[in-house]
């Protein structure tokens, strides 16, 4: 089903050490891919270098039917740049990959796309958020980008699923070594959803630590924007802002708290001229894509109250301004503990408040 | 000529009888052995005996001598037999007129200028031969106070071997020890921690309350310094004083494994068992070549604490489960077979991740949800649904240490617990349970009393909160416990209301992480 061209270049894909720069001497020289496979020989040594040859050499010792094999028996499908199903977006920018190999389901334009990326060590506040918008986003048509990564990104991927939308994850190494291994499950629940999970690299690559920064390019290449949630010093999020940049992607950051490690990174960019992001109709708006749903966006409908005995209605009160312990709660209203945890339990099932960990309790809204 | 002496020998927490024979048949050479299976102990008592016996006045006999413990297939392990040795050889060799000792145990080691010092296990010996008849006990001096509350035995304690043997031959008798009545000995209950030192905290002392009431075991989480120590060390003072039934089976066990301290007596104050997370699975629940208690059962009527839980081996953790929920440790070692009471209340604390200061107000936390996760999955879901409470410890700002005033007072929770636990009692008379935390399901169709609105309010709190079978079982019990607190008859709304929160945090940390 490949043609001799693309099997081809999916035999320079499968080499990991070959380099864009000695991948471009290569194409000089030969013309094609499939030039190149057929006069492989002593001359390539000059022009890829001596680990890049010997790793091309074993392969094409190999036989390209012997790579399709592997591909099948993965279960990966490969996509190329001349494709009707290679992402348009990526297709613009400037080092785009020859072949993208894929699980799940690729489309040319995913009309609206968004990445949301962030820091591996959320907080509550960060993964909450991230979780919202993108399950906004999802439900108004958008497709959420992200690395499949712990925090922020899981978060990101889990709320596109929970509104039922697209998600792409993008690897930092092959798509049979998918890490980390615990989000092995949300992957195949990606893939499941009509999403997909793509990665550059061969199916057995490992996730090393150098393959993650040129991933990024392609997780800022597939979409229109980006949005930064949580990220410290020296975060591997700001590699990914920098390509969005050079690619003319939209940045936008989310704030936090000024006095968090986790929004020194965000506010930076807000600073510098990052766009604002409170909500997914803030994205929606800048990226003049009309909210399809305008009024899921809308602050819900009060809550009914009026069934709520005296002493539920002003434990409610008391948290109308902002999180309270259970001893602040206690007090203000003066109650028994045994008391105040019957009432708790009964507001907490009527999904008017939720306790967060440390008997920390919070007016719900949605 | 021969004669006999009785002694009892330990095989767990029971006393076995053991004959102790002592045979002289004279001769030209001096010849002294022992049979009937001795370890080394019991066979450097030759030794002791002969040094003990010269010391104080007797002599050794010149000739041949056997002494033989019998039954000869049963293990006889320690110094307990000592007295009853020198004994048997000074009436064998007849250094005083023949006087009856068929129904006077007689226990202790000897020192080699005659005195008799303490031995190990003295109450279960005196227990198991009471039950069998067995009226007069010569014991060491310092064993003494162990048995004081032992009734329908005359105690004899004596200091060296002339005494006991002076006693014995009614050239000098001695007064039985006098008796003291239960009551007397709970007088010298020590004063545990107090819960009015714990300041704030209201949410966790009243778990502890329903927990103390019902018997239910305990999970406390919270962030490090948040006073769980504190509050699991006041747990002791909450529960019911023990009843004389309590307090000898745990002297017992105590005597046993040789960890009561000498010259104390029966153990009136519950135990308070803290193993170390390094401990193994034998240190918990009994073991070495003996098959000695373990922890869970030194612990038992009283409170076993695992501080730091997450920090113990899984394995470990595991193993806990079986004894915690039968109330019986079951231990089987190459030498031996033993099954020990465990009935004791788990409390165990965590912090609730790596760091320690998820959901603090006062700190940041510093670990990834993933890394939260990990952490709290080194608690089994299995083994987390056998906690019947769980609650969350917040720490206490500093201006409500120095500000709040003073607490309720151990005391007075402890009554109130009493008086659910006496309804419990009531309750369950001829079922062979104690509290509502032991409850089968029959017990609790039985017994549980709910009414059909806090049924139905029962059905909706497991379904919005996800919660397993399990726990809807463990929902019904901490609900009986609040009512039993109140002195209602039956389960109300508002007792599973409360009910629920002690299970909340199921699902907030272990549910929203995965």
């Amino acid at each position: 089903m490949y043609t001799f061209d693309q099997l081809a270049l999916i035999w320079l894909a499968f080499s990991e050490s070959l380099t864009f720069k000695g991948r471009e001497r290569l194409m000089d020289h030969f013309g094609t891919a499939q030039k190149a496979f057929n006069a492989w020989g002593s001359k390539a040594y000059d022009l890829v270098g001596p680990k890049a040859c010997e790793e091309l050499t074993a392969l094409h010792k190999r036989g390209l039917s012997g790579m399709q094999a592997i591909l099948e028996q993965s279960d990966i499908q490969a996509v190329f740049r001349e494709d009707d199903n290679y992402p348009m977006l990526l297709n613009e920018i400037t080092d785009a990959p020859e072949v993208l190999f894929y699980r799940g389901a690729m489309e040319k334009a995913d009309e609206r796309a968004v990445a949301i990326i962030g820091s591996r060590r959320e907080t509550r506040y960060g993964r909450e958020q991230a979780f919202k918008i993108a399950r906004d986003l999802a439900q108004n048509g958008v497709t959420v980008v992200s690395g499949l990564a712990y925090g922020i990104d899981t978060a990101a991927h889990l709320g596109a699923l929970d509104g039922g939308g697209r998600t792409i994850a993008v690897l930092g190494s092959g798509l049979n070594r998918i890490y980390p291994k615990d989000n092995i499950p949300l992957a195949d629940k990606i893939i499941r959803s009509g999403g997909a999970v793509i990665s550059e690299l061969p199916p057995e690559s490992e996730p090393l630590a150098y393959h993650f920064p040129v991933r990024n390019r392609i997780v800022s290449g597939l979409v229109h924007g980006v949005l930064l949630i949580e990220a410290r010093e020296k975060s591997g999020t700001m590699i990914t802002v920098g390509h969005a940049l050079t690619q003319g992607r939209d940045v936008f950051a989310l704030p936090g708290p000024v006095d968090a490690p986790g929004s020194v990174v965000p506010h930076r960019f807000l600073r510098e001229g990052a766009r604002l992001c409170t909500c997914a109709n803030d994205i929606l708006e800048d990226m003049g894509w009309q909210s399809r749903e305008m009024q899921m966006m809308m602050p819900g409908v009060a809550a009914d109250l009026d069934d709520l005995t005296p002493v539920q209605r002003s434990i409610y009160d008391s948290l109308s301004d902002e999180v309270r312990s259970f001893e602040d709660v206690m007090s203000l209203n003066d109650l028994s503990p045994g008391d105040l945890n019957a009432h708790i339990t009964m507001l907490e099932i009527r999904g008017l408040i939720e306790s967060l960990p440390g008997r920390i309790y919070r007016m719900k809204r949605n | 000529m021969l004669a006999r002496t009785l002694c009892y020998a330990l095989n767990g927490i029971e006393g076995e009888p053991v004959a102790v024979e002592a045979y002289a048949s004279g001769g030209d050479q001096y010849q002294f052995a022992m049979v009937g299976l001795p370890d080394a102990a019991v066979k450097e008592s030759r030794d002791r005996v002969s040094a003990a016996l010269k010391n104080s006045g007797f002599t050794m006999p010149y000739g041949h001598t056997t002494v033989n413990l019998s039954p000869a297939d049963l293990k006889k392990e320690g110094t307990v037999f000592d007295l009853s040795i020198a004994v048997a050889i000074i009436q064998a060799t007849r250094q005083l007129k023949a006087f009856g000792l068929d129904d006077t145990l007689l226990l202790g080691e000897l020192a080699l200028d005659g005195r008799v010092i303490p031995v190990q296990g003295v109450l279960p010996l005196i227990i198991s031969a009471n039950a069998r008849g067995i009226k007069k006990v010569v014991l060491p001096s310092l064993n003494a106070p162990e048995a004081d509350t032992v009734t329908g035995m005359e105690i004899y304690p004596v200091h060296s071997l002339y005494e006991a043997v002076q006693h014995l031959s009614g050239q000098m008798p001695i007064l039985p020890q006098l008796q003291k009545s239960y009551q007397e000995c709970l007088a010298r209950t020590a004063p545990a921690l107090d819960l009015s030192q714990v300041c704030g905290q209201h949410a966790a002392k009243r778990a502890l309350e329903v927990a103390a009431a019902g018997g239910h075991n305990m999970l406390m989480v919270g962030v490090p310094g948040s006073g769980k120590t504190m509050l699991a060390r006041c747990l002791p003072g909450v529960l019911p004083l023990m009843t004389q039934e309590e307090a000898f089976e745990t002297t017992r066990i105590y005597s046993a494994a040789g960890l009561l301290p000498t010259g104390s007596g029966l153990m009136t104050n519950r135990p308070f068992r803290t193993p170390h997370h390094t401990a193994s699975a034998a240190a918990l629940i009994g073991g070495g070549a003996n098959a000695r208690p373990g922890e869970v059962s030194l612990a038992h009527n009283g409170v076993l604490f695992l501080d730091e839980m997450p920090e113990y081996p899984r394995r470990v953790l595991e193993a806990l489960r079986q004894p915690l929920e039968d109330g019986v440790a079951n231990v089987s070692r190459v030498k031996a077979h033993m099954q020990y009471l465990s009935r004791c209340m788990m409390v165990a604390s965590m912090n609730p991740c790596p760091c320690g200061y998820y959901g603090s107000r006062i700190r940041a936390c510093r670990c990834g949800s993933h890394e939260i996760r990990k952490y709290l999955d080194r608690i089994s879901g299995p083994l987390l649904d056998r906690i019947d409470i769980q609650v969350e410890v917040d720490a206490v700002p500093i201006e409500e240490i120095t500000r709040s005033p003073q607490g309720e007072k151990s005391e007075a929770v402890r009554l109130r617990v009493e008086a659910a636990r006496d309804i419990q009692q009531k309750r369950f008379e001829g079922t062979g349970i104690r509290c509502n935390a032991q409850m089968n399901n029959k017990h609790m169709e039985k017994f549980a009393n709910m009414l059909d609105d806090a049924e139905q309010f029962l059905q909706m709190a497991i379904r919005k909160y996800a919660l397993s079978m399990r726990a809807y079982s463990r929902l019904i019990k901490v609900s009986r416990t609040i009512a039993d607190l109140k002195m209602q008859e039956h389960i109300t709304l508002k007792d599973v209301a409360e009910a629920v929160q002690f299970r909340m945090i199921d699902a907030k940390y272990w549910g929203n992480t995965r």
